[in-house]
């Protein structure tokens, strides 16, 4: 009970965290992009669904990155979730702010972000390679110090 | 404290502790002198076990508690991390966490993650992960070339 508590209680402290980080670095980026485009306002409106849309954004981080819910999940698994999730959320996200207006710049955004969603699968699967082979060295090195300590008794 | 040490050929190692009441600073002496054995003095819900360190999988701490974990049980200790720490064999037993200590002899497998942590497997399955600011520590114990 305790341990639900205390997982309860860092999924709260990084969705307030994540919110605030988030925000800010929207805000400072959308206004570099305003200066640099010369937009010289923002409407409420925009603002109100920018500050949903990051709320969603930090909730799917959370769900996948504490363990209120998928409490076993190794940390590929996780990444992975999210990173699909994310990618779609992102660009419905940014259509609906209108950051891309009319279909053929959401099937731009559509494209760009399977080429991120590919990549990112080609950099995993090298990855677990790399690490299983890394795992295989560090269990034996594991297994060499058990033995050792076990003579020394 | 008095502290006497009397020889007798009859005897086998034995340590009195007197005092004029039973509080927690007297019981953490015991605690502290049942550690020098490598015995860990650990409380179920009703009853209390004498655990060989040797059994223990790790300790947690949690909620300003202490916890033991074993093949089939779970119960609490009263020392804090840092007082096990520096009674248990530190060839044995390794800090991996703010709140973890692990026996090194129950990991059964080790896996490194992608965010620079390693993920050790026990011996009843059961999965701990050696936050970044313990690996250089522990794979230096296992001689793993930190910049492998």
């Amino acid at each position: 009970m305790t341990q639900r508590k205390s997982d309860l209680t860092q999924f709260l402290e990084w969705m307030r965290n994540g919110i605030a980080f988030v925000t800010t670095w929207f805000l400072i980026l959308f206004l570099v992009y305003s200066t640099i485009t010369g937009i010289e306002f923002i409407q409420t409106v925009t603002l109100i669904k920018m500050l949903i849309w990051i709320i969603g954004a930090v909730f799917i981080f959370n769900l996948f990155f504490t363990k209120i819910v998928f409490k076993k999940w190794s940390f590929i698994k996780r990444l992975s979730t999210f990173m699909i999730l994310i990618s779609l959320y992102e660009s419905v996200g940014f259509y609906w702010l209108n950051f891309f207006n009319g279909t053929e710049s959401l099937l731009q955004w559509l494209i760009f972000i399977s080429i991120v969603l590919v990549l990112y699968t080609v950099s995993i699967f090298i990855y677990k390679r790399i690490s299983k082979k890394q795992g295989e060295v560090y269990t034996e090195a594991l297994k060499h110090y058990q033995q050792k300590r076990l003579m020394e008794r | 404290m008095d502290i006497q040490i009397i020889e007798s050929n009859n005897e086998t190692l034995k340590v009195i502790i007197k005092c004029r009441q039973v509080n927690d600073k007297v019981l953490r002496l015991k605690s502290h002198i049942e550690l020098f054995d490598q015995k860990i003095l650990a409380k179920g819900q009703d009853e209390s076990f004498v655990i060989e360190a040797n059994d223990v999988l790790y300790f947690e701490a949690f909620d300003d508690r202490t916890f033991l974990y074993t093949i089939d049980n779970v119960l609490e200790v009263k020392l804090r991390l840092y007082e096990l720490e520096s009674f248990l064999s530190e060839k044995d037993f390794i800090r991996i966490s703010k709140s973890h200590i692990v026996n090194i002899n129950k990991i059964t497998k080790l896996k490194p993650e992608l965010n620079r942590t390693l993920l050790l497997t026990l011996c009843d399955g059961e999965q701990l992960s050696v936050s970044r600011n313990y690996v250089k520590q522990f794979k230096e114990l296992l001689s793993i070339g930190v910049t492998k």
